[in-house]
């Protein structure tokens, strides 16, 4: 399955939703098969198509240590029933790590929203 | 006076309160239910409706307004039950329970069905034992 923009593109949906890291963040993830559970035991996902510049401020409230985050995007099939909403509209929660196939993976790579 | 109008610093303070009074572990039992706080909370998300219905953003005020559903909120009413159940049976009135009940939901947008199902619900949990109130 190719996970290049046209593919993406071609892709979207209600069921398309978005992780947005760093490039480190993306190879572990990419090679772990997993997006792994903070602290709190969740995952996050959003479906707003940011820009890696305005990530910080959208997706994390401005935190400075969060700088470079939206910087690489993986964009996952997610049956919706299986995420819960979050503290605002554009994020979406998974309980507990999200693992995933590569069928599951519709794009990743640098941030293609600018 | 302070006040706030930038729509992201709104929805950091937004962002604040859910921690605080919902999701945040070890947090004071007076500052999680706080009347002030649900006030307050209150005003920050009519705040920031009220910033994206001025710019004309229809769709992200609707979101909005679909987030604020009691019925979206799994994570959140789990907490609020096990917060509430740690002093009901103290509470001495149907209206004190309404009270408090009412000050933890908000902002979220409920009715009195939600009102009445939800107090009974917890009545019924403390009758039959704390053991029933799981995340």
């Amino acid at each position: 399955m190719p996970h290049n923009l046209n593919y993406l593109a071609d892709s979207l949906g209600d069921d398309v939703f978005f992780h947005y890291t760093d490039e480190a963040g993306h190879a572990a993830i990419m090679n772990g098969g997993v997006v792994k559970a903070n602290s709190k035991g969740v995952s996050y996902f959003t479906q707003d198509m940011v820009s890696a510049g305005d990530a910080n401020n959208v997706l994390f409230a401005g935190n400075p240590a969060y700088a470079g985050r939206g910087s690489y995007v993986i964009a996952f099939r997610i049956s919706p029933d299986r995420l819960m909403a979050g503290v605002q509209p554009n994020e979406l929660v998974h309980g507990g790590s999200f693992r995933f196939s590569l069928d599951d993976v519709i794009f990743h790579g640098e941030n293609p929203f600018g | 006076m302070f006040t706030v109008t930038d729509y992201q610093e709104l929805v950091a303070l937004n962002r604040a309160l859910m921690e605080v009074r919902y999701l945040a572990d070890n947090v004071d039992d007076a500052t999680r239910g706080s009347s002030f706080l649900s006030i307050l909370h209150v005003r920050v998300v009519d705040a920031i409706k009220a910033t994206l219905s001025e710019s004309g953003n229809a769709g992200q005020l609707s979101d909005w307004e679909k987030w604020q559903l009691l019925e979206n909120r799994e994570r959140e009413l789990p907490r609020i039950m096990k917060y509430l159940a740690t002093f009901w049976p103290g509470l001495p009135s149907e209206e004190g329970k309404r009270s408090v009940m009412i000050s933890m939901l908000r902002p979220f947008i409920f009715t009195d069905d939600d009102l009445q199902r939800l107090i009974s619900q917890l009545d019924e949990m403390m009758a039959n034992g704390p053991s029933d109130i799981d995340e």
